[in-house]
């Protein structure tokens, strides 16, 4: 039978916080998905949202996972999605992002007028944050 | 649909496709390929002097994402 080690079980968060933290999150975006881009609402929420949780990361005041203290040089096979996407976001851009040089912003902005489309991609963003503070 | 779009179109699916396939070749045992995680946690602890400049880096990178998607 597993068991704690006393430093772990001192250190592990209460058995709630996971339920509570997936109930917030999806109440933050169910309420998040109503506010149409530009407009105070969503302007006030990324900048208060995102100012906290970037304070929370950059800050010792939440349990981290373990470092990451060195990768192998295979990591460098994560360089391929990224250039190839950022060759043609940049390109896209510099020709004026128009529907035949599309960046990703222009294909996502009709997407994100949907209700449920937006509300799920900032319970995906919320997400990889909370993932990137706890790292 | 013009040629560019469809060639962008492509170029942006092939870069998930290989995301999730490097995602599922570094969640592989004995993996030397890192997961993404793993390879953000390794990014977030670059420093310079009392800087977490990495920290710093990723952290406003995520908060400028859902900024420019949900705000401007």
């Amino acid at each position: 039978m597993d068991q704690q080690s006393p430093v772990a079980a001192e250190s592990a968060p209460p058995r709630w916080h996971a339920p509570a933290r997936a109930v917030g999150f999806v109440g933050a975006s169910l309420a998040v998905g109503a506010f149409p881009s530009f407009s105070l609402r969503s302007t006030i929420t990324m900048i208060g949202l995102g100012g906290a949780f970037f304070w929370l990361g950059v800050t010792r005041r939440l349990t981290r996972h373990p470092a990451v203290r060195r990768i192998a040089r295979q990591a460098l096979w994560w360089l391929v999605p990224v250039l190839v996407f950022a060759t043609f976001e940049l390109v896209s851009f510099a020709l004026g992002s128009t529907p035949a040089h599309p960046t990703l912003s222009a294909l996502a902005d009709p997407v994100l007028q949907h209700y449920w489309a937006r509300a799920a991609v900032f319970l995906g963003w919320i997400s990889g944050y909370w993932a990137l503070v706890k790292r | 649909m013009s040629a560019t779009r469809i060639v962008t179109l492509v170029a942006y699916g092939l870069a998930l496709v290989l995301i999730v396939v490097l995602e599922v070749a570094g969640r592989r045992e004995g993996s030397r390929v890192p997961t993404l995680a793993q390879l953000c946690g390794f990014v977030m602890r670059y420093r310079v002097g009392r800087v977490p400049l990495g920290r710093v880096a990723l952290l406003g990178f995520w908060w400028w994402v859902g900024f420019h998607f949900f705000a401007r």
